[in-house]
């Protein structure tokens, strides 16, 4: 498996590690091959929390300071470890993402960073509950600086993770809170290594203090890599904006043309992160999935929705205006989940990485039946209808069309997609089939319970969310 | 599903290092 070989890589899906009767005979060693490296990254993570940690206390031991302090410093120096991690597990690499799909890493990056800061907490509680004293190391006008740049350390955290959890409560942009983690993480993570030194009983020894000064710097050149030297890299492989065309559903198509470079191939269904600077038009590094034809090599489109933000300018983004594109990624993408046939479930704007795989499965005339569930506020809202409707005539391609507001003479479904109304249009070898989801998240939480009560399994869906903060 | 199974990562690997950090403190303080 090659590093961005994602054409080829395709054994490396855990959202098929359940073993499937599927149309191929080898897919039992693909489905345990992305089982294995998926456990095999998670065992890595543990590691890398728990060797720092295991250094510290286990080689050349200091005298022991009874079980709650060493259990209370021991939760201290993996919460420490963890958000360190944080760092990497951001980093986009491709590798560690193809097992999970860089979405579930993203999640994770946030659910275990709760994790990190319970164990912070409780490193902090346990001392001030079995020692008391140590209660007036709050007091930062009298107490030492190692206890002083524990508290800015904690302080950081708690900042950071208010700023991210309620992010859009408290109304703060994306674009300021992202330069805003990064920056408060990097406290965070300085003071509470000042900390770790200061207070020294595992780090007396100048090897042991170097490691830890090695730690902090990987994480952090894990931050420079992906916010400067990585951007720098696109610098020289930019693309310009070739046309930009408005859809139905208030969204509007970017094309795409490499300047200077031949772009890079993607596989239909996958994503980039996309960079409009100068003007007005400020989108930096937002994740669009591409929505032309993977066969199309001259140039790549985007579709994006207008929803108020900084999408709202789309419609005005000039011909020629330098445009930056990261990609591709993610595994949301048929290439890797051979099968005898496809439904795909879309909602609203969730169509676009599925019309990238219509319009290269058109463009491959692949023949294998094809169902769409496609739900739409209206059918005047329903984005690339006209273009659907044509590829209709290229495709094995069974429409189904959910409207939420019918027509008045509409005969079809309508209203929401639920188990009731899979039930009723899946086509009869659903079981064999593989579903793609994408769309608003409650909407893909009801389509994959809902595949799941029909008899799925669950290794045939496939979804990618990006909805983090 | 897949969201799912990833919490229960998180959780299995916060249990995994209060484990771990109980077992170092207990070997520390003998």
């Amino acid at each position: 498996v090659t590093e961005g070989g994602a054409r080829r890589d395709r054994e490396l899906d855990p959202s098929t590690t359940k073993r499937a009767p599927g149309p191929r005979e080898d897919r039992t060693e693909v489905l345990e091959a992305g089982a294995t490296q998926g456990v095999l990254w998670i065992g890595a993570y543990l590691l890398a929390v728990i060797a720092p940690l295991a250094i510290a206390v286990l080689i050349a031991t200091p005298p022991g300071r009874g079980f709650w302090t060493e259990f209370s410093a021991g939760l201290g120096f993996a919460g420490l470890s963890m958000l360190m991690l944080q760092f990497v597990i951001t980093s986009r690499f491709r590798r560690v993402a193809a097992p999970f799909g860089i979405d579930i890493v993203l999640q994770f990056h946030r659910q275990i960073s709760f994790v990190a800061a319970a164990l912070l907490l409780a490193h902090v509680l346990i001392l001030f509950i079995t020692r008391p004293e140590t209660i007036q190391l709050l007091n930062v006008f009298e107490a030492p600086w190692r206890a002083r740049f524990a508290v800015l350390s904690m302080i950081a955290l708690v900042v950071l993770l208010v700023a991210s959890v309620w992010r859009k409560e408290i109304h703060f942009r994306y674009e300021p809170w992202r330069l805003t983690h990064a920056a408060l993480a990097v406290l965070v993570l300085a003071f509470g290594l000042a900390h770790v030194i200061g207070v020294g009983h595992y780090l007396e020894l100048a090897w042991k203090q170097g490691l830890w000064i090695l730690f902090t710097a990987a994480a952090v050149a894990a931050l420079v890599y992906i916010r400067i030297i990585k951007p720098i890299s696109l610098l020289h492989e930019s693309y310009e904006v070739e046309a930009v065309r408005e859809e139905r559903g208030k969204a509007w198509t970017v094309r795409l043309r490499p300047v200077g470079h031949t772009g890079f191939r993607f596989t239909p269904g996958q994503f980039g992160w996309l960079t409009l600077i100068h003007s007005p038009f400020s989108i930096r590094e937002h994740p669009f999935s591409f929505t032309s034809s993977a066969e199309d090599h001259d140039g790549v489109e985007v579709t994006i929705k207008e929803l108020g933000d900084f999408t709202s300018t789309v419609g005005r983004v000039p011909p020629g205006q330098r445009a930056y594109l990261d990609g591709p990624h993610g595994v949301f993408t048929p290439d890797r989940h051979e099968a005898p046939g496809y439904v795909f479930v879309a909602g609203g704007i969730g169509i676009t990485p599925i019309m990238s795989i219509l319009r290269t499965l058109a463009d491959r005339g692949d023949e294998r039946p094809l169902q769409l569930i496609y739900s739409v506020s209206s059918l005047d809202e329903m984005t690339f209808r006209e273009e659907i409707e044509t590829l209709g005539t290229r495709l094995n391609l069974d429409l189904v069309v959910v409207p939420r507001k019918p027509p008045d003479d509409w005969t079809g479904p309508s209203g929401y997609v639920d188990k009731a109304l899979l039930d009723r249009v899946l086509p009869e070898d659903r079981d064999r089939r593989f579903f793609f989801i994408c769309g608003p998240q409650p909407l893909m939480e009801s389509a994959e319970s809902s595949l799941l009560d029909l008899g799925i399994p669950l290794g045939h869906t496939v979804m990618e969310r990006f909805n983090l903060v | 599903m897949r969201y799912r199974r990833m919490v229960r990562v998180v959780v299995g690997i916060g249990l995994a290092i209060l484990l771990v950090a109980a077992s170092f403190a207990l070997l520390e303080a003998r």
